[in-house]
C-alpha cells in the first residue's frame, strides 16, 4: 500500500484557497449585477427626465417642432452625448436647435415607454421611446451615445469591475499569506514536540515531552506518548533492578562454591569441581552481559588505540596460553586509532582471545594483528567444523567434541561490536586454524560537539 | 571484613587467617562504622550488596572523614560503569563475584604493599629471593650480581613473575638510567639475564612473548 504523506499546511491553504475563490466569485458576481441594475435604473431615469423636459417644452415649428427657450437651456446644459426627435409612430423628426438621432432609431412605439440599447457601427446608443403626456399619438424620442467622454456610468461599470477584481485578488493573496502564517505557528508547538520526542535517548526514558503551549487538538497524542514512556521506563528500571538482583543473587553463591571448592581433598574432584565453577561463571557472565546491552547505555565513543588495545589484552592472557604450552604473537606496532565504545572493544576482543586459548590445543600460535580499523585474531587450531560455522554466533551453540565454553562467547562479542556499530566476521584458514576479524566503524560524528 | 553472605564472610576470614591475617567480620554498614571507628585496621574488605544499603555509602562515609585505608570492594555488579562509580567514591581494587581465594589474597597483599612501606617485603620466584627494599636477589642464600640494567629488569619481571612485562616498559625505566643504548639494548640485557640465572641455577625462566615484551615464571 502506499503511503500518501499530506501537509497539514497544503491542505489548509488548498481547500481555504477554492472556498476563497467561490464566495470571491460570488461577491464579485453580486457586485457585477447590482452595479449593472444600478446603473441601468440611473440610465431610465435620466432618459426619463430628458424625455418629460422635452415633452413639456415642445412647441409646433412649423412642420416640425422647437423646445421653449427654458427646457432647451435645460436639455443642452445636460452634454453633448444626447440627441433627441419626435415620434408618431412611424417616423422620427428632428427638434429645431437640438441634435438629431440617427436616422431609424425609436421608430418602434408603445404605451409604455419603451428603453433600448442598439450598437450602430461601433457607437453604443442608449435610448427611450416615451409616450407623450399630452398627445397620444406622439413619442418623445432621447438617445445617449455611451461612447461619448461626457457619459462615465459605462466608465464606472468598468473601472469598478477591474479595482474589485484587483482588490480581491490581492485580499486572497494576503489571505493565504496570513493562513500560512496561522498555521506554521499553530504547527510550532507540535514541531517541538517532535523533535523533543526524536531526541529522547533509547535507553534515558526520563525526559518526557513538555505539554506547555500544545494545542488542545494535539495535546492527547503526546499525553499519550509521555504515557508510554512512562510505562516503557518502569519497565526498563524494573529489568535493570531484576538485573543487579540477578547478578547479586547468582554470583555470592558462586563464590562461596568456589571458595568451597579449594577445600575438596581430592585433588581430581577438585580440579572436576573447579572447572564447572568456571563454566558455570562463564555462562552468568555472558547472560548478565546479554542483559546489560539490552538495558544500559552505551557511553559516549572515545578515541581507541586498536594497536594498544590488542597488546594490552594480549598481554593478560598471555600467562595462561604459555601455560597451555600455545604462543601469542602480537603484531600490532603502529597505533591506530578509532572512535568507538572502548569497553565493548575490550570485551569483544576478550572473548575472542579466551576462546582462541580455550578451544586450540597446545602447540597452537596464536596470532593478534591490527589493521586500520580492524583487530585480527587467528589461530593454527584446527579450525571450525563446516556443520558448525553457521551457527557460531547463536547462543548456547557450543563447538563440537565437548569443549567447555558457555556458548555465549560469540553472541556477546557480536551483540557488543554491534553496539559499537562494527561487525565480526569469521573464516576457517585454507591451510589450518581459523580467523575472527573485528571491524569497527569510526563514531567520531556521535561525539557531542 | 563488611560482607552480609555468613557463609562467604566465613570462608574468606578462614582463608584469611590461613594467609596469616587476622580479621574482624561485620555483616551490616552500622556495625562496619562503629568498628572503622572503634578499631585500627590495616585494610577494609567491602561487599555492596548490605541490608542496610549500598556498600559505596560506607566507603564515602570513611573516605569523607580523611580515613586513606586501603579498601577491596567485593560486588555481584561487574558492568563498568558499576567498576568506575566504586573507584570513583574511594575503592582502591575492585573484585567481583566469585573469586578464588588466591586472587582475594593476592589484591590484599598488593594494596597492603602499595600503602605501607612496612610490609614484608621479599618476593619468591623459583630460588630467587628478591628484597625490594635493597633491590637486590638472593639464590639459595648466595647474593646474585648484575649489573644496573639487570638489576632494573630483574625489578620489573619478578614485580610482575608470571606476567607479561612490556617491552616498552622496560626501554623506558633502562631510558631513566641516564646511559644511551643501542636498540638492542633490552635484548642483550635479557640475554645475559637468562645466562646468570641458568647458571646460577635459579630455577625460573624469562619467556619473550613476541610482539609484547618478557614474563618471567618459574621453570617448568
Amino acid at each position: 500500500m502506499m503511503v500518501r504523506r499530506q501537509s497539514l499546511l497544503a491542505r489548509i491553504l488548498v481547500w481555504h484557497g477554492l472556498a476563497m475563490v467561490v464566495v470571491a466569485v460570488l461577491a464579485a458576481g453580486s457586485v457585477a449585477w447590482l452595479l449593472d441594475t444600478t446603473s441601468t435604473r440611473l440610465q431610465h431615469q435620466t432618459l426619463n427626465a430628458y424625455a418629460v423636459m422635452i415633452d413639456e417644452g415642445l412647441r409646433p415649428n412649423g412642420d416640425g417642432w422647437r423646445l421653449d427657450i427654458e427646457n432647451r437651456m435645460a436639455v443642452l446644459g445636460g452634454g453633448s452625448s444626447f440627441s433627441f426627435g419626435v415620434s408618431d409612430g412611424s417616423k422620427v423628426s428632428p427638434i429645431a436647435g437640438l441634435p438629431a438621432p440617427l436616422a431609424g432609431i425609436g421608430s418602434v412605439a408603445s404605451q409604455q415607454p419603451r428603453y433600448f440599447h442598439r450598437l450602430v457601427g461601433s457607437v453604443q446608443l442608449s435610448g427611450v421611446v416615451w409616450p407623450s403626456q399630452k398627445s397620444p399619438a406622439r413619442w418623445i424620442v432621447v438617445v445617449q451615445n455611451l461612447d461619448d467622454p461626457a457619459v462615465f456610468f459605462d466608465d464606472v461599470n468598468t473601472g469598478v469591475a477591474i479595482v474589485a477584481t484587483l482588490a480581491i485578488a490581492a485580499l486572497l493573496t494576503l489571505l493565504m499569506a496570513i493562513d500560512v502564517v496561522i498555521v506554521r505557528r499553530s504547527l510550532a508547538p507540535v514541531a517541538r514536540a517532535s523533535q523533543a520526542m526524536a531526541d529522547l535517548l533509547p535507553h534515558d526514558l526520563t525526559s518526557r515531552i513538555a505539554t506547555s503551549g500544545l494545542p488542545i487538538e494535539v495535546l492527547p497524542l503526546v499525553e499519550g506518548a509521555n504515557v508510554a514512556f512512562e510505562r516503557l521506563a518502569t519497565a526498563y528500571a524494573n529489568e535493570r533492578d531484576f538485573l543487579a538482583d540477578a547478578a547479586h543473587a547468582l554470583r555470592t553463591p558462586l563464590a562461596v562454591l568456589q571458595l568451597r571448592v579449594d577445600d575438596v581433598t581430592d585433588p581430581a574432584m577438585r580440579s572436576a569441581m573447579a572447572a564447572q565453577v568456571v563454566h558455570l561463571r562463564r555462562i552468568v557472565d555472558g547472560l548478565l552481559t546479554l542483559a546489560e546491552i539490552d538495558s544500559t547505555a552505551p557511553p559516549a565513543p572515545a578515541l581507541v588505540d586498536l594497536s594498544s588495545l590488542a597488546s594490552d589484552r594480549a598481554a593478560e592472557i598471555a600467562p595462561l596460553a604459555l601455560s597451555k604450552g600455545q604462543t601469542i604473537i602480537v603484531d600490532a606496532a603502529q597505533p591506530l586509532a578509532v572512535y568507538t565504545l572502548a569497553d565493548n572493544a575490550t570485551k569483544a576482543l576478550d572473548v575472542l582471545l579466551e576462546n582462541a586459548v580455550r578451544h586450540t590445543p597446545s602447540g597452537t600460535s596464536i596470532v593478534v594483528a591490527t589493521k586500520p580499523g580492524q583487530i585480527i585474531v587467528s589461530d593454527s587450531g584446527p579450525g571450525v567444523d563446516l556443520s558448525d560455522v553457521e551457527r557460531l554466533f547463536a547462543r548456547f551453540q557450543r563447538g563440537t567434541a565437548g569443549t567447555e565454553g558457555s556458548g555465549l562467547g560469540l553472541s556477546v562479542a557480536e551483540r557488543l561490536m554491534k553496539q559499537a556499530g562494527g561487525t565480526i566476521a569469521f573464516e576457517n584458514l585454507p591451510e589450518a586454524g581459523s580467523r575472527f576479524t573485528l571491524v569497527f566503524s569510526d563514531l567520531s560524528t556521535q561525539i557531542e560537539p | 571484613m563488611v560482607e552480609d553472605h555468613d557463609e562467604l564472610a566465613a570462608l574468606v576470614h578462614a582463608r584469611l587467617s590461613v594467609a596469616g591475617f587476622t580479621a574482624d567480620r561485620f555483616g551490616t554498614q552500622e556495625l562496619g562504622r562503629l568498628a572503622l571507628d572503634a578499631g585500627s585496621y590495616d585494610a577494609l574488605i567491602l561487599d555492596l550488596g548490605l541490608p542496610d544499603g549500598d556498600g559505596l555509602e560506607l566507603l564515602q562515609w570513611l573516605r569523607s572523614r580523611g580515613s586513606t585505608i586501603p579498601v577491596l570492594v567485593l560486588t555481584a555488579r561487574s558492568a563498568i560503569a558499576d567498576r568506575v562509580t566504586g573507584l570513583a567514591a574511594g575503592a582502591d581494587d575492585y573484585l567481583v563475584k566469585p573469586f578464588s581465594a588466591d586472587e582475594l589474597i593476592a589484591r590484599i597483599e598488593a594494596l597492603l604493599r602499595r600503602s605501607s612501606a612496612k610490609y614484608d617485603a621479599t618476593l619468591q620466584c623459583g630460588a630467587i629471593a628478591w628484597d625490594r627494599r635493597t633491590r637486590s636477589a638472593h639464590i639459595d642464600g648466595h647474593p646474585l650480581a648484575m649489573t644496573p640494567r639487570e638489576t632494573e629488569l630483574m625489578e620489573l619481571l619478578i614485580t610482575d613473575a608470571g606476567k607479561v612485562v612490556r617491552k616498552s616498559k622496560i626501554e623506558t625505566c633502562f631510558f631513566g638510567l641516564g646511559e644511551d643504548f643501542s636498540s638492542n639494548a633490552v635484548e642483550v640485557s635479557i640475554h645475559r639475564l637468562r645466562r646468570r640465572l641458568e647458571v646460577a641455577n635459579a630455577g625460573v625462566e624469562i619467556v619473550t612473548m613476541r610482539g609484547l615484551g618478557y614474563l618471567l615464571r618459574v621453570a617448568t
